[in-house]
């Protein structure tokens, strides 16, 4: 069929797509993929992506699996749970490992990584939600407007429960109270305020932490109320575990590139590998996540060991808040000649301090809560400091994201934090999450490549 | 040996052919539609006033938002970098350049050998370039170039917004309307402008000696308004448009050495 092809880059077996394919044609003719957009992911695959590396494959593979279940869930007679981003993934991976009949997705990152990563027509989606609440031109959330544009559309079934956070900002609790409104959803607010002193970051105060997870016991008792499923502490505690793996599975393969020189491979893989195992909070990924990891540490430990990398020997490190849906703005920093070691979603030393909570929720709220980006803009700021100095970087590139509250308030703050503190150059760029129709890795490629230019002359001195 | 810097903006190319280390030959010429065209005619304009070929280039650096489209140059560099570098030349002892170009305008901070130690850029908007100029200029039925001295004219000028050519555009049709004088609008126009590109150059910073370089310095009422905001004296080479080209055709030579 037209699209085996881009199944088989994308590492389905062929077995595989033939028992899937009864469900693979129902998900795909609901979601609108044409021959055309077909067509376009493959060329985006083989443009984006170091398919050479089966890990890889099978990793976008597993994208592509979130998004058939995610597309079917309500064909197959699933109780659907939404979360919007940032997702308190150990909650939502608890809910989701309750019954197989309950499916749980953040759905806008689905959305954002298979319909714009990989298929290039994240626009489509966009453009119904301006046509029905968003209005275009007036900063409003794009992860958000993505999952308005999918319920409106059909593509996305409309779903059970939904389950904002107000952790990082307001407009989650806003735009999914109203879809509540519209499609007669019952809501259940994970309320937060985002209202730490960023000077004390990442000390969380006892304050929200208990309300975190106050809040979090009332969004299990509706979701009791919605499935007729309990979750209890074992299966909170199982589920986290599997969360616990998934992220040092990640961390794993993030660590063996760290340091690596040259760098073995792209960040277009590795973020997007490490936002898989972080941010699709789905049960799609349970069963196959470790695999792959598994197998993409494997074959990226070979090409260290060969001395091959995508970028000569000493080239500078940056960290970068990357765009999941456009891959060719990492690709033309690297292109530029620098080599992006991670991004602003990375897990810092400074958060990783043993929880004095006792309660179950309490101490995985209080992970949750010392992200930056869940802490406040001076948190954010002081985090994005703290990775360029851990990772020991070269420099940094931040997306100062218009439409997003957490992402457009840290990014001028972190350079001053970063350039005063570390000595090291930061380029900020305007840039958006998701809706990239404004922006283009063209458009930036000259203070890029300046700003590379820049890091490489001061690498240089600095040897001497 | 010759060497050529070509520097192919939105709104003008410039070529300087270089001998020894000094310019030989320069040429402007409006960008046009067909950038390798006017890559080709811009070079072959200056190369002609001395006597000279393409083929007898040693190395062409290509440099501005079209570089990627120099059929015959060697490397691309960005303007940022080359202008720092011309400027160099000629002004050794400039730390902070204001490059104001056609549709685009940049701060750029310079070390003491003319390497680039930061700058910024504006993004998507006109705002601050001279876009923002030509676009005022229609609308007061002005020829651009008169647009400068009537800016000196003026002791109360209009406030106008910094943030969008457009909404500016409606701002000075309203102003008009209401009786302002030419002066005070246009004066304002400048003043909206300097105010735009010295606010995108606060996290770079200024240093003495600040140059403007690029098509918009040889507007005399931009340099007083700059000067305002940054509370500083600024420098105009003797041809501010050419600098990207010379920075250009400077790392052409160093090509040399390299080899």
């Amino acid at each position: 069929m037209y699209y085996d092809e881009l199944l088989r880059l994308c590492g389905f077996e062929p077995e595989e797509i033939e028992e899937e394919r009864p469900r693979i044609e129902k998900a795909f003719e609901k979601l609108e993929l044409t021959p055309e957009d077909i067509d376009r992911g493959e060329e985006r695959v083989r443009q984006y992506f170091d398919i050479e590396l089966n890990g890889v494959r099978k990793m976008l593979g597993l994208w592509v699996k979130c998004l058939i279940d995610l597309a079917l869930a309500r064909e197959e007679r699933k109780k659907i749970i939404y979360s919007s981003f940032p997702a308190f993934t150990p909650l939502t991976n608890a809910m989701a490992m309750v019954s197989e009949d309950i499916f749980v997705a953040a759905p806008e990152i689905i959305l954002v990584h298979t319909v714009g990563m990989i298929f290039g027509k994240l626009p489509s989606l966009l453009e119904v939600a301006e046509g029905d609440l968003l209005q275009r031109g007036l900063a409003n959330c794009s992860l958000l407007q993505t999952m308005l544009g999918g319920i409106t559309k059909g593509v996305i079934p409309v779903p059970d429960l939904i389950v904002p956070s107000g952790v990082l900002c307001d407009q989650a609790p806003e735009l999914d109270e109203l879809i509540g409104r519209i499609y007669g959803v019952p809501v259940a607010y994970l309320d937060s305020v985002v209202d730490e002193m960023g000077e004390n970051w990442p000390q969380t105060s006892e304050r929200r932490v208990k309300y975190l997870a106050q809040e979090t016991n009332g969004v299990l008792a509706k979701f009791e109320e919605v499935t007729g499923y309990t979750v209890t502490e074992d299966i909170s505690q199982e589920a986290n575990w599997r969360y616990i793996n998934l992220l040092l599975g990640g961390n794993q393969v993030l660590e063996l590139v760290k340091n690596a020189d040259p760098a073995p491979i792209s960040y277009v893989d590795i973020g997007t590998m490490f936002r898989l195992t972080r941010f699709s909070s789905t049960t799609t990924i349970f069963g196959d996540v470790g695999g792959m990891i598994d197998l993409l540490y494997g074959e990226l430990k070979e090409r260290i060991g060969r001395g091959e990398g995508i970028l000569p020997k000493g080239a500078p490190g940056v960290s970068i808040i990357m765009s999941p849906t456009e891959p060719s703005i990492v690709k033309m920093i690297e292109e530029s000649g620098l080599v992006v070691r991670v991004d602003a979603n990375a897990t810092t030393e400074a958060e990783s301090a043993p929880s004095k909570h006792k309660d179950f929720w309490e101490r995985a709220g209080e992970s949750f809560l010392r992200k930056g980006v869940c802490y406040c803009g001076l948190g954010f700021a002081t985090q994005l400091k703290q990775i360029c100095k851990e990772w020991d970087l070269d420099g940094a590139i931040l997306n100062y994201q218009l439409s997003c509250r957490g992402f457009s308030i840290a990014p001028l703050k972190a350079k001053e934090l970063i350039t005063k503190e570390l000595g090291i150059p930061v380029l900020v760029l305007e840039c958006e999450a998701s809706d990239i129709r404004d922006y283009s890795a063209e458009a930036m490629r000259t203070r890029v490549e300046t700003f590379a230019e820049v890091l490489k002359a001061a690498k240089a001195a600095k040897a001497k | 040996m010759l060497f050529a810097g070509i520097d192919i903006g939105a709104a003008t190319a410039k070529v300087v052919i270089l001998r020894d280390g000094k310019i030989l030959s320069y040429a402007i010429i409006p960008t046009g539609f067909d950038v390798i065209n006017t890559a080709n005619e811009v070079t072959r304009l200056a190369l002609e006033k001395v006597d000279h070929s393409i083929d007898e280039l040693e190395f062409v650096i290509s440099t501005g938002y079209a570089r990627s489209a120099v059929p015959f140059a060697n490397k691309t560099l960005t303007e940022i970098l080359c202008h720092a570098k011309g400027v160099h030349l000629l002004l050794p002892r400039a730390r902070t350049i204001i490059d104001i170009g056609g549709q685009d305008s940049k701060v750029i901070r310079v070390g003491e050998s003319g390497n680039v130690i930061n700058f910024n850029m504006n993004d998507k908007c006109a705002a601050g370039t001279g876009r923002f100029f030509e676009v005022m200029a229609v609308v007061l039925g002005l020829d651009i170039s008169e647009m400068g001295p009537i800016a000196l004219k003026s002791s109360n000028p209009c406030q106008i917004s910094s943030t969008c050519t457009v909404f500016a555009e409606t701002e000075v049709v309203s102003l008009r309307a209401q009786g302002r004088s030419r002066e005070d609008l246009i004066s304002g126009i400048h003043k909206a402008a300097a105010s735009r590109v010295v606010t995108m150059g606060k996290t770079v910073g200024y240093e003495k000696e600040v140059v403007l370089t690029g098509g918009v310095a040889k507007n005399m009422g931009v340099k007083k308004f700059l000067e305002d905001e940054i509370k500083m004296e600024t420098v105009i080479p003797e041809e501010p448009q050419i600098m990207g080209a010379l920075g250009a055709a400077l790392f052409a030579q160093a090509e040399l050495g390299k080899k």
